[in-house]
């Protein structure tokens, strides 16, 4: 099979216990592209999250990472989860590491870097975001801001094929959140892939190749940012547009 | 009012000499209070019947100084086996801790052991541990000969384990589910999950416990004696069988006490630095 996407999702289907959480999605991620999933709380964005990161296990469908099926149960899960990227909304720097251990982790410990090596690479990084003085503090010495923006550099830093990003501003305060987006556009410039949640629609809509509307598990609606934002076709994503 | 140089303002002067005065009067109350209660238990000895007998019977300078080497060499024992029951406790209480947080299917036996072993372990007076193990174990004839000292040890590593065992394993539980997921999304496996992010949070969460556990494990091994190892506490009983006078006894306690010191000092010395710590965070964020 030709690896025409990065990311293929077909029929995917999860519940917990009775609940359904999403119900037969299908979409697919090209590379070098930002999907953006919009929809309201509960509408299933952060599972779907999840469901791709193998942190939940899936009821039913098929997920293929540059054609490799991901979700076949003989899979080694470790190293699916290295090459795919994730930042949650909050708590994702470990508390007794270093900045800079923190984001050399991947790169020592999975990628079997040298620490000396594994720290240039580091330092590189955090310089990047303007960091690199807090190279041995530790994250509690840093803001919201400050501390997302390293889990954004670490989950880079083992150049992984797909970096999720699940609500990772809703955690801030508006001031912050503006240098978090701006990281996110940089990977953009980059060529990451990049699948995110956010509520951020402004960001959604300069930043997105596609948006893809989640309501109650399905997907209502996906397509370009001015299909999504501008002219919303469901009574659904209408409603959703004005609450937000 | 305002002051534009760097003079202090009146009014703060005064509520500076106003603070001075309530740490003095403070100081002052405390201090009183301290040395009424001193005298007053000082008093109580004095007065009562039986001071005289007691003091001669227990504080006998004499006497302490006499049996001080005899017990001090027996303390050396009591050290030796400290040092063995540390390194078995700090292999055996991760592993039971491991075991019991573990949620792999294959491990449910062991489980199941890991839940029973601690349940009797921290529910068994250790001299009844002591007992079992000491007289029990030499009588079922399988090792040839087994040494007093080996079997007390083996008796507090087990009793011991159960103990710490349960406080790691509470820090263990103590550390957020969102520290795992970030750990296991960077892709690392659920033994490096355990190994780097989750146990080393753990014991720093937990050091607190760990060195009252090891102070009280510190005195607890003067219970050996009961099994005829000759220690600090038997090296006193044998002096105070010799002159029927008790001394020896205190002098036991007085050892102990002055070896634990070191480790009460530096457990309170921790306690304040993460205190501290904690405090400062909270200032800052």
């Amino acid at each position: 099979m030709a690896e025409k996407h990065l990311l293929e999702i077909k029929n995917l289907k999860k519940s917990y216990a009775e609940k359904t959480i999403l119900d037969d999605l299908s979409f697919n991620i090209d590379f070098h592209e930002v999907v953006t999933v919009i929809g309201a709380s509960g509408s299933g964005k952060s599972t779907l999250l999840k469901c791709i990161n193998l942190l939940e296990q899936i009821d039913d469908g098929e997920i293929y990472l540059q054609g490799e099926d991901i979700v076949d149960p003989s899979i080694n899960k470790d190293k699916v989860r290295s090459e795919i990227g994730v930042v949650f909304q909050a708590y994702n720097l470990f508390p007794h590491l270093t900045v800079l251990d923190n984001v050399t982790l991947g790169l020592r410990h999975i990628k079997k870097i040298k620490k000396s090596e594994a720290d240039i690479t580091g330092k590189k990084l955090l310089s990047k975001i303007g960091l690199e003085e807090f190279a041995d503090s530790y994250p509690d010495r840093l803001s919201g801001g400050q501390q997302q923006r390293v889990a954004i550099i670490r989950a880079i830093a083992t150049n992984p094929k797909l970096l999720l990003l699940d609500e990772i501003t809703s955690a801030l305060d508006p001031k912050l959140v503006k240098d978090v987006l701006g990281l996110v556009s940089d990977l953009k410039n980059d060529g990451v892939t990049v699948l995110m949640s956010t509520h951020e629609m402004s960001f959604a809509k300069n930043v997105s190749n596609k948006v893809i509307f989640l309501h109650n598990g399905k997907i209502k609606e996906q397509g370009t940012p001015e299909e999504i934002f501008d002219h919303p076709k469901t009574q659904e994503l209408k409603e959703f547009l004005t609450n937000e | 009012m305002s002051n534009t140089n760097n003079e202090i303002s009146p009014i703060e002067l005064e509520r500076r000499s106003y603070r001075k005065k309530q740490v003095i009067k403070s100081t002052l109350i405390s201090i009183i209070s301290l040395i009424v209660l001193v005298v007053v238990i000082i008093i109580l000895l004095k007065t009562s019947a039986g001071w005289e007998t007691v003091k001669k019977s227990f504080f006998n300078q004499e006497y302490f100084l006499s049996s001080l080497p005899v017990v001090f060499k027996g303390l050396l024992i009591n050290i030796k086996i400290l040092c063995i029951v540390l390194v078995g406790v700090i292999i055996l209480a991760p592993t039971l801790a491991i075991i019991r947080t573990s949620k792999a299917p294959v491990l449910f036996p062991l489980r199941i052991f890991a839940l029973v072993f601690t349940t009797i372990m921290r529910g068994t007076p250790i001299l009844v541990l002591l007992y079992l193990i000491g007289f029990g174990v030499p009588g079922l004839h399988i090792f040839k000969s087994t040494q007093a000292i080996t079997l007390g040890s083996i008796a507090l590593i087990l009793a011991y384990s159960a103990f710490v065992s349960e406080v790691i394993r509470s820090g263990i539980e103590s550390i957020h589910p969102s520290q795992i997921q970030a750990a296991r999304s960077l892709g690392l496996s659920a033994r490096k999950t355990m190994a780097l992010i989750i146990l080393p949070q753990a014991i720093r969460k937990i050091i607190p416990a760990l060195m009252n556990d090891f102070i009280s494990l510190q005195k607890d091994v003067g219970l050996v004696s009961v099994l005829g190892i000759i220690d600090a506490v038997r090296s006193a009983q044998i002096e105070v069988a010799h002159s029927f006078n008790f001394t020896p006894y205190v002098v036991a306690a007085f050892l102990f006490i002055l070896f634990s010191l070191p480790f009460i000092a530096l457990s309170d010395w921790y306690n304040k630095k993460i205190q501290n710590r904690e405090i400062n965070q909270g200032g800052e964020l």
